[in-house]
């Protein structure tokens, strides 16, 4: 075992299934899955026109959210990551699989913390916002990026590379998470089994995060595993049936109006606050704050 | 959930995972060592074998008197120090570099030196800096190699595994872009 782990592993072949993993999921699993999806709508006629537009406007701030993740790559990301790992990581941990795997243990809990600090601050509600206003629960829903949605990330998966971790293991292991994450939004897979319920993040986990049902709220933030939630009180099971959308909803299809409907908000509910330090405290403070 | 407790709780965790990573990667490391000690590569055997014949033709002497495996070989840090060849034999280049190791405040830094060519003509390299050995004990050793690619330069990380006194290859894996070299004293 501890041979396994530490043998050697080429970055060609450790590309080569992060690609398979990560790139190819679309073709083989997510694409499918969402056709069948389609399928089952149409089945249980609740295939309709506004379906197919939150869909269309999922892609677009898919889209919108790409470009953005691209620009900010070329300008800045990238490079900065390597200056970390050059100036301010401890020794680099070689390419094995105990490093592979303790990568995407880490980006997984980066994730978690990522993904709660979007829902209880005020600036990453804005943008998150984006991905729970849909009232539809399919996999272009895990599409739904808001336009800050590629910033806060890079905040939680530099600490990896602090750590040692290559910048390209890191970002190859939060894809992994991410295109996990993807197939968690369905409604076609009900409970599974008992053990893989405790240990990892369901379909049905993940559709009590999406709940706008009050116990819902701000619970289920795991990428892979739930026991993250468990352990940091977080966690809540699927009981009632879960209503999806946000409490303030958006009624719209506009996939402008989506893409920036959080962001909107935040600045007229910042517009309206008195005193500059107010304004900035709704950044950083959780998004149902109201100065006392 | 008290922030505190949850603070301690990522702490933990996150100790717990990367340490985990970093004590594997050290407590490997030392094992790959004992591993190179125990047992010669191909590598190290087909070398072995080319001096063994080497020996044999120019020196005629017994080629196990010459060519000590590995294990045998006692290790001294100041034997980097001076000339060594490396053949290349690749689409950008053909011949042979020899680089010059210096034992610099501590640090055993290789500069280029000469460039040969295959028919054997030298020319006098510019004396870049292209290796910084961080670490060389026992056999295995690390050090930091700068590779020229479509006119940049790239400082990667580099493994050192000693075959024997007077050669130690190198390897590196740049994103897929990888080679061993094999460093012959002269």
């Amino acid at each position: 075992m501890i041979e396994f782990l530490s043998k050697h592993l080429e970055w060609a072949n450790v590309e080569y299934w992060f690609y398979i993993f990560n790139d190819l999921s679309l073709v083989y699993i997510i694409l499918p899955f969402f056709v069948l999806e389609l399928i089952r709508y149409a089945y249980l006629k609740r295939l309709n026109k506004d379906l197919v537009l939150d869909s269309l406007a999922n892609a677009f701030t898919f889209v919108a959210f790409y470009a953005i993740e691209i620009i900010l790559g070329i300008l800045a990301v990238t490079k900065v990551y390597f200056w970390v790992h050059e100036n301010l990581s401890l020794p680099h941990l070689p390419l094995n699989w105990m490093t592979i795997i303790t990568c995407i243990l880490l980006a997984d809990f980066a994730y978690y913390w990522d993904h709660r600090t979007m829902h209880r601050i005020g600036l990453g509600w804005a943008t998150h916002t984006v991905h729970h206003s849909s009232e539809h629960f399919n996999m272009s829903v895990a599409y739904r990026f808001g336009p800050l949605d590629a910033v806060f990330p890079i905040l939680f998966s530099l600490p990896i590379v602090m750590l040692g971790y290559d910048p390209i293991l890191v970002l190859l292991a939060e894809v992994f998470v991410q295109v996990f994450q993807t197939l968690l939004h369905t409604e076609i897979i009900g409970k599974l089994g008992k053990p893989i319920e405790y240990i990892f993040n369901t379909p049905s986990h993940h559709r009590v995060h999406h709940g706008s049902n009050r116990q819902y709220w701000d619970k289920n933030y795991a990428g892979i595993l739930i026991i993250w939630d468990r352990l940091l009180g977080t966690f809540e099971p699927e009981v009632e049936t879960v209503r999806y959308g946000i409490s303030e909803p958006l009624n719209s299809n506009n996939p402008f109006k989506v893409f920036l409907h959080g962001i909107g908000r935040l600045y007229r509910k910042m517009k309206g606050l008195k005193g500059f330090k107010n304004k900035m405290l709704a950044l950083i403070k959780p998004p149902d704050w109201e100065p006392s | 959930m008290k922030n505190s407790t949850l603070f301690f709780r990522t702490l933990a965790l996150v100790v717990f995972i990367a340490g985990g990573a970093h004590l594997f990667s050290y407590l490997s490391y030392d094992g790959e060592m004992v591993a190179n000690g125990a047992a010669e590569s191909q590598l190290e055997k087909e070398i072995i074998t080319d001096e063994k014949e080497e020996n044999m033709l120019v020196n005629d002497k017994t080629p196990e008197k010459d060519a000590l495996p590995a294990k045998a070989v006692e290790v001294d840090k100041e034997t980097l120090t001076g000339q060594w060849k490396v053949e290349y034999d690749t689409e950008d280049y053909k011949g042979s570099i020899v680089y010059r190791i210096k034992n610099e405040s501590g640090k055993h830094k290789a500069y280029t030196h000469e460039y040969r060519d295959p028919a054997g003509n030298a020319q006098k390299a510019e004396g870049d800096l292209v290796l910084v050995i961080d670490r060389f004990e026992g056999e295995t050793g690390k050090g930091t190699y700068t590779i020229e690619y479509e006119g940049k330069s790239y400082e990667i990380e580099a493994k050192l595994k000693r075959v024997n006194a007077k050669t130690f290859t190198l390897s590196y894996d740049y994103y897929g872009y990888g080679d061993t070299e094999t460093w012959k004293k002269l």
